[in-house]
Protein backbone atom coordinates (compact mmCIF):
# COMPACT_ATOMS: atom_id res chain seq x y z
CA UNK A 1 0.00 0.00 0.00
CA UNK A 2 1.11 3.39 -0.57
CA UNK A 3 2.63 5.82 1.98
CA UNK A 4 1.30 9.39 2.00
CA UNK A 5 2.99 11.55 4.08
CA UNK A 6 0.79 13.99 6.31
CA UNK A 7 1.61 17.62 7.84
CA UNK A 8 -0.90 17.74 10.79
CA UNK A 9 -2.09 20.05 13.10
CA UNK A 10 -0.23 19.47 16.48
CA UNK A 11 -3.04 21.56 18.13
CA UNK A 12 -5.65 18.52 19.33
CA UNK A 13 -3.08 16.02 17.77
CA UNK A 14 -2.11 14.24 21.62
CA UNK A 15 -4.73 11.64 21.16
CA UNK A 16 -5.02 10.82 17.42
CA UNK A 17 -5.16 7.14 16.83
CA UNK A 18 -6.25 6.58 13.09
CA UNK A 19 -5.74 3.47 11.80
CA UNK A 20 -3.15 3.67 9.21
CA UNK A 21 -0.70 5.85 11.05
CA UNK A 22 3.07 4.93 11.42
CA UNK A 23 3.78 7.83 14.58
CA UNK A 24 2.16 8.38 18.12
CA UNK A 25 1.90 12.45 18.35
CA UNK A 26 4.85 12.03 20.95
CA UNK A 27 7.46 10.81 18.45
CA UNK A 28 6.15 12.59 15.37
CA UNK A 29 8.51 14.85 13.86
CA UNK A 30 7.83 18.79 14.69
CA UNK A 31 8.36 21.81 12.81
CA UNK A 32 10.52 24.57 14.57
CA UNK A 33 7.83 26.30 16.20
CA UNK A 34 6.28 23.00 16.71
CA UNK A 35 3.02 23.90 15.46
CA UNK A 36 3.00 21.14 12.56
CA UNK A 37 3.65 17.54 12.82
CA UNK A 38 5.07 15.33 9.94
CA UNK A 39 3.60 11.41 10.13
CA UNK A 40 3.93 8.58 6.88
CA UNK A 41 0.78 7.23 6.47
CA UNK A 42 -0.66 3.73 4.86
CA UNK A 43 -4.35 3.97 4.02
CA UNK A 44 -6.56 5.37 1.74
CA UNK A 45 -6.45 9.00 0.91
CA UNK A 46 -7.33 11.37 3.91
CA UNK A 47 -9.77 14.08 4.62
CA UNK A 48 -9.38 17.50 5.58
CA UNK A 49 -9.68 16.21 9.28
CA UNK A 50 -8.87 12.86 10.98
CA UNK A 51 -10.20 12.28 14.30
CA UNK A 52 -10.56 15.85 15.00
CA UNK A 53 -6.92 16.34 14.02
CA UNK A 54 -6.46 18.93 11.12
CA UNK A 55 -4.40 17.81 8.35
CA UNK A 56 -2.35 20.88 6.40
CA UNK A 57 -1.15 18.90 3.58
CA UNK A 58 -1.03 15.59 1.88
CA UNK A 59 2.07 14.56 0.11
CA UNK A 60 4.10 12.19 -1.72
CA UNK A 61 7.44 11.36 -0.82
CA UNK A 62 9.06 13.91 -3.52
CA UNK A 63 7.15 16.93 -2.46
CA UNK A 64 8.07 16.11 1.40
CA UNK A 65 11.38 15.95 0.87
CA UNK A 66 11.00 19.31 -0.47
CA UNK A 67 8.82 21.16 2.49
CA UNK A 68 11.21 19.43 5.06
CA UNK A 69 14.27 20.99 3.49
CA UNK A 70 12.23 24.61 4.38
CA UNK A 71 13.32 26.71 7.39
CA UNK A 72 10.03 26.08 8.89
CA UNK A 73 11.15 21.87 9.32
CA UNK A 74 15.00 22.13 8.79
CA UNK A 75 17.84 23.82 10.89
CA UNK A 76 21.23 22.92 9.38
CA UNK A 77 24.15 21.57 11.73
CA UNK A 78 26.02 24.26 12.89
CA UNK A 79 29.15 22.03 13.13
CA UNK B 1 11.46 3.06 27.42
CA UNK B 2 14.56 4.50 26.45
CA UNK B 3 14.78 8.32 25.28
CA UNK B 4 15.62 8.81 21.59
CA UNK B 5 18.60 10.28 22.22
CA UNK B 6 19.95 13.54 20.33
CA UNK B 7 18.35 11.85 17.31
CA UNK B 8 15.10 12.91 16.75
CA UNK B 9 13.83 15.76 18.51
CA UNK B 10 14.16 18.27 16.48
CA UNK B 11 13.99 21.68 16.33
CA UNK B 12 17.07 21.58 18.33
CA UNK B 13 21.19 21.24 16.94
CA UNK B 14 20.80 17.28 16.39
CA UNK B 15 23.72 15.19 15.33
CA UNK B 16 21.61 14.26 11.83
CA UNK B 17 19.62 17.05 11.64
CA UNK B 18 18.16 15.76 7.99
CA UNK B 19 17.28 12.68 9.51
CA UNK B 20 13.27 12.79 8.39
CA UNK B 21 13.40 8.82 6.81
CA UNK B 22 13.95 5.44 7.63
CA UNK B 23 13.71 2.82 5.02
CA UNK B 24 10.38 0.74 5.23
CA UNK B 25 9.80 -3.38 4.41
CA UNK B 26 6.24 -4.51 4.38
CA UNK B 27 7.47 -8.36 5.39
CA UNK B 28 5.83 -10.04 2.49
CA UNK B 29 8.34 -9.34 -0.46
CA UNK B 30 10.16 -5.96 0.11
CA UNK B 31 13.77 -6.32 -0.02
CA UNK B 32 16.95 -3.68 -0.85
CA UNK B 33 19.80 -4.80 -2.45
CA UNK B 34 23.02 -4.18 -4.63
CA UNK B 35 24.96 -6.50 -6.91
CA UNK B 36 29.08 -5.68 -7.78
CA UNK B 37 30.42 -4.22 -4.15
CA UNK B 38 33.28 -6.89 -4.24
CA UNK B 39 33.45 -8.73 -0.79
CA UNK B 40 33.79 -8.61 2.97
CA UNK B 41 36.37 -11.01 3.56
CA UNK B 42 37.03 -12.64 6.85
CA UNK B 43 40.45 -11.36 7.42
CA UNK B 44 39.80 -8.28 7.69
CA UNK B 45 38.12 -6.65 10.76
CA UNK B 46 34.41 -5.33 10.02
CA UNK B 47 31.49 -3.30 11.65
CA UNK B 48 28.49 -2.78 11.30
CA UNK B 49 26.09 -0.17 13.00
CA UNK B 50 21.99 0.16 12.30
CA UNK B 51 18.70 0.83 13.55
CA UNK B 52 16.38 -1.23 13.62
CA UNK B 53 12.51 -1.51 14.40
CA UNK B 54 10.49 -4.67 13.64
CA UNK B 55 6.55 -3.98 13.00
CA UNK B 56 5.24 -7.91 12.77
CA UNK B 57 3.22 -8.14 15.58
CA UNK B 58 3.39 -12.05 15.72
CA UNK B 59 6.29 -14.24 15.00
CA UNK B 60 7.15 -16.90 13.08
CA UNK B 61 10.21 -19.36 13.25
CA UNK B 62 11.59 -18.02 10.15
CA UNK B 63 14.75 -16.75 10.06
CA UNK B 64 14.30 -13.15 9.25
CA UNK B 65 17.61 -11.32 7.44
CA UNK B 66 18.27 -8.42 8.63
CA UNK B 67 21.45 -7.78 6.44
CA UNK B 68 23.62 -10.46 4.55
CA UNK B 69 26.21 -10.90 1.90
CA UNK B 70 25.91 -13.70 -1.29
CA UNK B 71 27.11 -14.40 -4.75
CA UNK B 72 23.84 -15.33 -6.14
CA UNK B 73 22.93 -18.73 -6.07
CA UNK B 74 25.87 -18.97 -4.16
CA UNK B 75 25.70 -19.69 -0.41
CA UNK B 76 28.83 -20.97 -0.21
CA UNK B 77 31.86 -18.23 -0.66
CA UNK B 78 31.91 -15.20 1.72
CA UNK B 79 28.19 -15.92 2.81
CA UNK B 80 27.73 -13.71 5.77
CA UNK B 81 24.01 -13.72 7.71
CA UNK B 82 22.99 -11.15 10.32
CA UNK B 83 19.57 -12.04 10.94
CA UNK B 84 17.15 -12.83 13.95
CA UNK B 85 14.87 -15.84 14.24
CA UNK B 86 11.77 -16.12 16.96
CA UNK B 87 11.62 -19.79 17.90
CA UNK B 88 10.70 -21.65 20.84
CA UNK B 89 14.59 -22.32 22.01
CA UNK B 90 15.70 -20.25 19.28
CA UNK B 91 15.18 -16.48 20.36
CA UNK B 92 17.80 -15.21 18.87
CA UNK B 93 20.27 -12.98 16.53
CA UNK B 94 22.68 -14.60 14.57
CA UNK B 95 25.86 -13.83 12.91
CA UNK B 96 27.23 -16.16 10.52
CA UNK B 97 29.75 -16.06 8.07
CA UNK B 98 30.47 -19.11 5.55
CA UNK B 99 34.45 -18.99 3.65
CA UNK B 100 33.52 -22.26 1.75
CA UNK B 101 30.22 -23.38 2.74
CA UNK B 102 29.26 -24.57 6.37
CA UNK B 103 32.06 -26.96 6.30
CA UNK B 104 34.34 -23.96 6.76
CA UNK B 105 32.51 -21.57 8.89
CA UNK B 106 31.50 -19.05 12.21
CA UNK B 107 28.18 -18.92 13.98
CA UNK B 108 27.37 -16.77 16.89
CA UNK B 109 24.11 -16.78 18.64
CA UNK B 110 23.14 -13.92 21.24
CA UNK B 111 19.84 -15.50 22.89
CA UNK B 112 17.83 -12.42 23.80
CA UNK B 113 16.56 -13.95 27.27
CA UNK B 114 18.86 -15.09 29.93
CA UNK B 115 22.11 -13.60 30.41
CA UNK B 116 21.21 -10.77 27.83
CA UNK B 117 17.53 -10.30 29.32
CA UNK B 118 18.59 -7.37 31.29
CA UNK B 119 19.90 -5.53 28.00
CA UNK B 120 16.68 -6.64 25.54
CA UNK B 121 13.99 -6.99 27.82
CA UNK B 122 13.49 -9.99 26.45
CA UNK B 123 11.61 -12.47 29.53
CA UNK B 124 12.03 -16.26 28.09
CA UNK B 125 12.90 -18.11 24.83
CA UNK B 126 9.06 -17.10 23.92
CA UNK B 127 9.30 -13.95 24.50
CA UNK B 128 9.88 -12.27 21.25
CA UNK B 129 11.40 -9.09 19.46
CA UNK B 130 8.03 -8.17 18.29
CA UNK B 131 6.17 -4.98 17.61
CA UNK B 132 3.47 -6.01 20.33
CA UNK B 133 5.66 -7.22 22.81
CA UNK B 134 6.75 -4.02 25.30
CA UNK B 135 8.96 -5.63 27.25
CA UNK B 136 11.66 -5.39 24.44
CA UNK B 137 14.29 -2.19 25.14
CA UNK B 138 13.46 0.01 22.34
CA UNK B 139 13.60 3.80 21.98
CA UNK B 140 10.64 5.91 21.56
CA UNK B 141 10.14 5.35 18.08
CA UNK B 142 10.33 1.31 18.64
CA UNK B 143 14.34 1.09 17.34
CA UNK B 144 16.46 -1.27 18.34
CA UNK B 145 20.43 -0.08 17.93
CA UNK B 146 22.91 -3.09 16.75
CA UNK B 147 26.30 -2.85 16.02
CA UNK B 148 28.18 -5.73 14.77
CA UNK B 149 32.37 -6.07 15.31
CA UNK B 150 33.85 -8.85 13.63
CA UNK B 151 37.63 -9.63 13.93
CA UNK B 152 39.28 -11.03 11.01
CA UNK B 153 41.70 -14.25 11.21
CA UNK B 154 44.77 -15.26 8.99
CA UNK B 155 43.62 -17.31 6.05
CA UNK B 156 44.08 -20.95 6.72
CA UNK B 157 43.33 -20.41 10.68
CA UNK B 158 40.20 -21.54 12.17
CA UNK B 159 37.35 -19.72 12.20
CA UNK B 160 36.19 -18.61 15.97
CA UNK B 161 32.64 -18.09 17.12
CA UNK B 162 34.56 -15.71 19.33
CA UNK B 163 35.26 -13.31 16.51
CA UNK B 164 32.46 -11.45 16.68
CA UNK B 165 30.55 -9.51 19.27
CA UNK B 166 27.11 -7.79 19.13
CA UNK B 167 26.16 -4.59 20.83
CA UNK B 168 22.09 -4.20 21.74
CA UNK B 169 21.46 -0.40 22.53
CA UNK B 170 25.66 0.13 22.96
CA UNK B 171 25.75 -2.92 25.65
CA UNK B 172 27.78 -5.42 24.86
CA UNK B 173 25.89 -9.04 24.59
CA UNK B 174 26.74 -12.14 26.15
CA UNK B 175 27.11 -14.74 23.21
CA UNK B 176 24.93 -18.01 23.94
CA UNK B 177 26.87 -20.32 21.63
CA UNK B 178 28.68 -20.87 18.55
CA UNK B 179 29.46 -23.22 15.99
CA UNK B 180 32.40 -23.34 14.30
CA UNK B 181 34.26 -25.68 11.39
CA UNK B 182 37.27 -25.99 8.98
CA UNK B 183 39.21 -22.90 8.60
CA UNK B 184 39.08 -19.07 7.05
CA UNK B 185 39.67 -19.94 2.54
CA UNK B 186 41.01 -17.86 0.23
CA UNK B 187 38.06 -17.10 -2.20
CA UNK B 188 39.72 -14.81 -4.02
CA UNK B 189 38.16 -11.87 -5.45
CA UNK B 190 34.28 -12.84 -5.69
CA UNK B 191 31.30 -10.72 -7.05
CA UNK B 192 29.17 -10.39 -3.99
CA UNK B 193 25.29 -8.61 -3.24
CA UNK B 194 24.31 -7.12 -0.32
CA UNK B 195 21.22 -7.46 0.90
CA UNK B 196 18.43 -5.95 3.42
CA UNK B 197 15.78 -7.41 4.74
CA UNK B 198 16.72 -10.39 1.88
CA UNK B 199 18.97 -13.41 1.84
CA UNK B 200 20.77 -12.02 -1.53
CA UNK B 201 21.91 -15.71 -2.00
CA UNK B 202 18.55 -16.94 -3.34
CA UNK B 203 15.97 -13.70 -3.03
CA UNK B 204 13.31 -16.10 -0.71
CA UNK B 205 10.25 -14.55 0.60
CA UNK B 206 10.51 -16.41 3.64
CA UNK B 207 13.23 -14.65 5.11
CA UNK B 208 12.41 -11.13 4.20
CA UNK B 209 11.81 -8.68 7.70
CA UNK B 210 9.04 -6.43 8.58
CA UNK B 211 10.71 -3.52 9.42
CA UNK B 212 12.36 -0.32 9.17
CA UNK B 213 15.89 0.14 9.30
CA UNK B 214 17.45 3.01 9.38
CA UNK B 215 21.42 4.91 9.72
CA UNK B 216 23.25 2.07 8.56
CA UNK B 217 27.02 2.67 8.85
CA UNK B 218 30.06 -0.18 7.41
CA UNK B 219 33.67 0.45 8.71
CA UNK B 220 35.70 -2.02 6.12
CA UNK B 221 38.46 -1.46 8.57
CA UNK B 222 38.19 -0.47 12.27
CA UNK B 223 41.89 0.54 12.22
CA UNK B 224 42.09 2.52 9.14
CA UNK B 225 38.99 4.43 10.56
CA UNK B 226 40.31 5.27 13.65
CA UNK B 227 43.18 7.11 12.49
CA UNK B 228 41.94 9.05 10.31
CA UNK B 229 38.77 10.02 11.77
CA UNK B 230 38.05 12.62 14.66
CA UNK B 231 35.71 10.41 15.74
CA UNK B 232 37.10 10.38 19.27
CA UNK B 233 37.48 7.26 19.59
CA UNK B 234 39.63 4.47 20.25
CA UNK B 235 38.24 1.17 20.81
CA UNK B 236 35.21 -0.54 19.47
CA UNK B 237 33.15 0.18 22.55
CA UNK B 238 33.78 3.43 22.22
CA UNK B 239 32.44 3.73 18.72
CA UNK B 240 29.63 1.92 19.53
CA UNK B 241 28.90 4.22 22.50
CA UNK B 242 29.09 7.06 19.93
CA UNK B 243 26.98 5.56 17.33
CA UNK B 244 24.25 4.76 19.83
CA UNK B 245 24.07 7.67 21.69
CA UNK B 246 23.98 10.23 18.74
CA UNK B 247 22.02 8.27 16.41
CA UNK B 248 24.25 8.54 13.11
CA UNK B 249 28.06 8.89 12.87
CA UNK B 250 27.49 12.57 11.29
CA UNK B 251 29.54 15.35 13.11
CA UNK B 252 33.31 14.30 13.58
CA UNK B 253 33.62 12.02 10.73
CA UNK B 254 35.52 12.60 7.66
CA UNK B 255 33.58 11.28 4.36
CA UNK B 256 35.54 9.30 2.62
CA UNK B 257 34.83 6.00 0.39
CA UNK B 258 36.53 3.70 2.46
CA UNK B 259 33.49 3.83 5.00
CA UNK B 260 29.68 3.49 3.96
CA UNK B 261 27.12 5.48 5.37
CA UNK B 262 23.15 4.82 4.25
CA UNK B 263 20.90 7.69 5.93
CA UNK B 264 17.74 6.47 4.13
CA UNK B 265 16.89 9.74 3.42
CA UNK B 266 14.40 9.05 0.69
CA UNK B 267 17.54 7.75 -1.34
CA UNK B 268 18.75 4.53 -1.66
CA UNK B 269 22.52 5.76 -2.35
CA UNK B 270 25.02 5.91 0.45
CA UNK B 271 25.97 10.36 1.68
CA UNK B 272 29.29 9.64 2.22
CA UNK B 273 30.86 8.90 -1.11
CA UNK B 274 31.47 5.16 -0.80
CA UNK B 275 29.31 4.80 -4.57
CA UNK B 276 26.89 2.12 -3.67
CA UNK B 277 23.12 2.69 -4.47
CA UNK B 278 20.61 -0.20 -3.10
CA UNK B 279 17.66 -1.22 -5.51
CA UNK B 280 14.61 -1.48 -3.72
CA UNK B 281 12.59 -4.37 -4.97
CA UNK B 282 8.46 -4.88 -4.47
CA UNK B 283 7.66 -1.79 -3.20
CA UNK B 284 10.54 -0.92 -0.20
CA UNK B 285 9.85 2.62 0.26
CA UNK B 286 10.95 4.92 3.05
CA UNK B 287 8.57 5.70 6.39
CA UNK B 288 9.05 8.85 8.49
CA UNK B 289 9.14 6.78 11.31
CA UNK B 290 12.97 7.54 11.45
CA UNK B 291 14.84 6.29 14.44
Amino acid sequence: METTYLIISTENAQTMNFAGLEQTFESCRKSVDESMCLISYKGPMPNDTFDGVTIINTMDIQECLTVMQTSEWFIANEE
Amino acid sequence: MISVFARNYGPVTICDPNNFYAASFDGVDDYAIVSGVGSIKATTDYFWSYWIKYNNTTSDGNLRWQWGQSISGNNQEDFIRILYQAATGNNRIEFNYRTSGTANQMTTYWNLYGANSSITGSTSSTDYWNASNTNINVNANGYVHLAFAYSGAAVGQPSSASSVRCYWNGQLMTATAGATSGNIINNGVTNNQWGIGINPYNLSTSNVSNMYFDSLFMIPDMAVFKSVNGFGASNEAQIVQILYNNGCPTGGIVNDARWLEMEFENSWTDSNGYGITLTAANGATFTSNHA
